[in-house]
């Protein structure tokens, strides 16, 4: 017998390529690079000054949040992703969770670590020592009166907030496996629709480390390029800071038979695995990112040569890229020439924990709108049997593809999604 | 049924054991942690485990750089159950790894005193760029790579060289709540044949701010670093000989806790006396003949009280009697599970 399937009713995204799938289209469609000077700290001085961050614009959405709130989102820039996010989805989603018991559905998200807002923290330290530093944090950290802290909280807190906003639900899950985070939480979110234990499940995540805490702190592991990010380029030098939040909705089949739906695609596959290789840094060989797609592809049990795409995770840094490419060589074997790959961390940067939801997202749009996206800064490709796609983007038909994340510590995850329409 | 529970320790202050064993309910001695911490006029206490850095299972040096404490103890404990359990061989390459803790904000706290001199750099500073330089200069590469490398999970895949499926789960007591009920789905999907699942915590400052406004009162605030690790099997012939506890089922509407009967109500996730009197009124419907919680004794456990909790069923019901288990956490998210023993 065959796994159910998770049929994938909408994703949405705040993103640097746009709010929605609409923006999200289009910036891929012409080949945007949300690359720009950062607007939400002074980086004057730092070696890297740009970033992929949600324009302005987008951001005026947060003045409909409650002032308790909004002393949340000004300390947790992924707070405030995250409330972007659901505020611009709200009537939707509630109208969609107003269909099926709240006991039926769940909540997955996929979280980055909490960051300190440094510049408030400072002004209010009078004392240099971490006591002075503890007297500072209980002036600023308080309650918002709604089961929040001003600054420091528990993962708890974005499931909490989703409660308030938008309507309850039977199962929360919060996962921390830093940039396989809202990967995890896709796959999990599945698994719960496919074991029969939901019927509607929301999951995703948000993350952002465009603040001079995390900025500087991620800046001093070296892994951001001083200049462009380049996947899968020989003379890639790192990866680009970036951020995110969003969401995908699956469903399960008797959802869709009782709402009468047609969704256009599904994830009929997951695989997750470890390196146990290196705890700070990934398996040169790319073993454990074979094992986490390798599964994912026996779950989903379809024909190799059906599989057209695979949004690679892609980083631009030395470790990751050589070892994934290797790693997809060996899964595909005689189909390698035959899958597109290509990874659009260039465009939008690395979410970190909300990488998985941004790229799946990306994915869900390239699947329904035939469209494969171009490695837009590729110029000197490493070499590999693949189809690494060269700057243009090409129009085509996916039937299945795949979509992988690895994180810190060495945790893999993989995604495989079905076009119902194919 | 749900799943078999085949080994279980932990690790809480001097209580040890990496098969489980606790002394009987009625010897287990009161909490006698004194004050440990006074902030924003309020107080608490809280209790550690004392590790010895002679231990056989201790960490490598380098590691050692970025781990916590109770990150230290889970790494030891789970160690030691691999030494001693009979796990099946497939459980390294596909059995599932998911570990609650309280990594990411805990882990800031080794870096209190480094944050803190890194922030006083900034008094000196006379423009952003000054600024910039100096706190980086304050911060030690060390400080990301103990926030993303995942806490506990991550070392013990690579301490137990674990290939399988594996996640962190969030840092309140209902994260290793969450972790069973998806290690449950993975193993009914074969995407695992066996699950273990485990939950570590920091009580410290860090801790008590994140939590203290969320409560109704803080007279009383307990909270003690702990460790616990399950090992979950699927229901089958094979579990059943080696089963010693079976999860029969969830229960997360609490209209149905009038119609359970068991003989041991075992709940936990409280921070203060009246916290704890609070979450045993929330499920004291189902019919039961005695309760225990292990707040009077040892405070909360975080993620790690889970597993203390089945712990105490294991250890406690005579065979054939049932449990229900309930665990809330100090957002009010809560969850129930029958379990008996064979």
């Amino acid at each position: 017998m065959s796994t159910p399937k998770a049929y994938i009713l909408d994703t949405h995204t705040a993103s640097p390529l746009g709010l929605g799938t609409q923006q999200l289209h289009a910036a891929l469609v012409n080949q945007v690079k949300a690359k720009a000077p950062i607007h939400q700290f002074d980086p004057t001085g730092l070696q890297q000054t740009e970033a992929c961050e949600l324009s302005r614009e987008h951001e005026q959405l947060l003045s409909q949040l409650p002032a308790a709130w909004k002393v949340v989102a000004d300390n947790d820039r992924k707070f405030a992703l995250w409330a972007l996010a659901l505020l611009s989805q709200k009537t939707a989603l509630q109208a969609l969770l107003s269909r099926v018991e709240p006991a039926r559905t769940a909540l997955f998200l996929g979280l980055g670590a909490n960051a300190f807002p440094v510049d408030r923290i400072a002004k209010a330290v009078t004392n240099y020592s971490a006591f002075g530093l503890n007297e500072a944090i209980a002036a600023l950290n308080y309650s918002n009166g709604f089961q929040a802290n001003s600054i420091f909280n528990h993962a708890d807190l974005y499931s909490c907030y989703f409660e308030q906003l938008i309507a309850p639900i039977g199962y929360k899950r919060n996962l921390m496996t830093a940039c396989s985070s809202s990967t995890q939480a896709i796959a999990l979110g599945a698994a719960q629709i496919m074991a029969g234990q939901a019927d509607l499940v929301i999951a995703g995540g948000t993350d952002s480390i465009i603040n001079q805490f995390a900025y500087i702190s991620f800046g001093k592991l070296g892994v951001l390029s001083l200049d462009q990010c380049k996947p899968f380029d020989s003379g890639r030098s790192g990866t680009i800071a970036g951020e995110c939040a969003g969401f995908t909705i699956l469903a399960s089949e008797r959802f869709v038979q009782e709402q009468g739906l047609d969704p256009t695609l599904a994830l009929i596959g997951f695989g997750n695995s470890m390196d146990a290789y290196k705890i700070t840094a990934p398996d040169p060989s790319g073993l454990g990112v074979e094992r986490a797609m390798k599964k994912a592809l026996a779950m989903a049990n379809f024909p190799l040569q059906e599989l057209d795409y695979i949004n690679a995770h892609g980083t631009g840094t030395r470790s990751n890229d050589e070892a994934e490419l290797r790693a997809i060589e060996r899964v595909l074997g005689a189909h390698s020439s035959n899958v597109a790959v290509s990874s659009t961390k260039d465009r939008h940067g690395h979410a970190i924990a909300a990488a998985g939801i941004q790229e799946f997202h990306v994915l869900c749009t390239c699947m329904n709108q035939d469209l494969i996206v171009a490695n837009l800064s590729l110029t000197a490709p490493l070499q590999t049997s693949l189809h690494l796609l060269d700057q243009h983007n090409e129009h085509k038909k996916i039937r299945y593809a795949l979509s992988n994340n690895f994180a810190f510590g060495g945790v893999n995850c993989s995604l495989v999604v079905q076009n119902l329409n194919r | 049924m749900l799943a078999a529970l085949t080994s279980i320790g932990f690790w809480e202050n001097t209580m040890f054991s990496v098969e489980g064993h606790l002394c009987q309910q009625e010897a287990l001695p009161l909490n006698d942690a004194s004050l440990t911490v006074q902030f924003e006029q309020l107080e608490a206490a809280f209790r550690q485990i004392q590790i010895a850095p002679t231990h056989p299972y201790y960490p490598k040096p380098s590691d050692l750089k970025i781990l916590r404490s109770d990150t230290v103890a889970a790494l030891i404990l789970a160690q030691e159950m691999q030494a001693q359990g009979n796990w099946e061989t497939s459980f390294a390459e596909d059995g599932a790894l998911l570990v609650a803790n309280s990594n990411f904000i805990d882990d800031n706290v080794l870096d209190f005193e480094q944050i803190a001199q890194a922030i006083a750099h900034l008094q000196t500073a006379s423009d952003p760029s000054t600024e910039n330089k100096l706190f980086g200069a304050g911060i030690s590469p060390l400080l990301p790579l103990r926030t993303l490398t995942n806490g506990a999970q991550s070392f013990i895949a690579q301490y137990l060289h674990f290939y399988g499926s594996s996640s962190t789960y969030g840092s309140t007591g209902i994260a290793t709540v969450q972790a069973v009920k998806d290690a449950c789905n993975l193993m009914a999907l074969r995407q695992s044949s066996s699950a273990l699942i485990g939950g570590c915590h920091f009580a410290n400052l860090f801790s008590f701010i994140n939590n203290c406004h969320l409560l109704n009162e803080t007279a009383g605030y307990a909270e003690a670093s702990a460790t616990s690790f399950l090992m979950l099997e699927p229901v089958s012939a094979a579990s059943a000989s080696k089963a010693r506890l079976w999860l029969e089922s969830w229960h997360d509407q609490r209209q149905e806790f009038e119609e359970i009967t068991v003989d041991l109500l075992i709940y936990g996730g409280a921070f203060t006396p009246s916290h704890d009197a609070e979450i045993y009124a929330n499920c004291a419907q189902v019919r039961h003949t005695k309760s225990f919680s292990w707040f009077a004794h040892t405070g909360n456990l975080g993620a790690a009280e889970f597993g203390m909790l089945l712990a105490a069923a294991m250890n406690w019901l005579q065979a054939g009697q049932s449990a229900f288990l309930y665990l809330e956490d100090v957002y009010g998210v809560w969850s129930g599970l029958k379990v008996s023993k064979p």
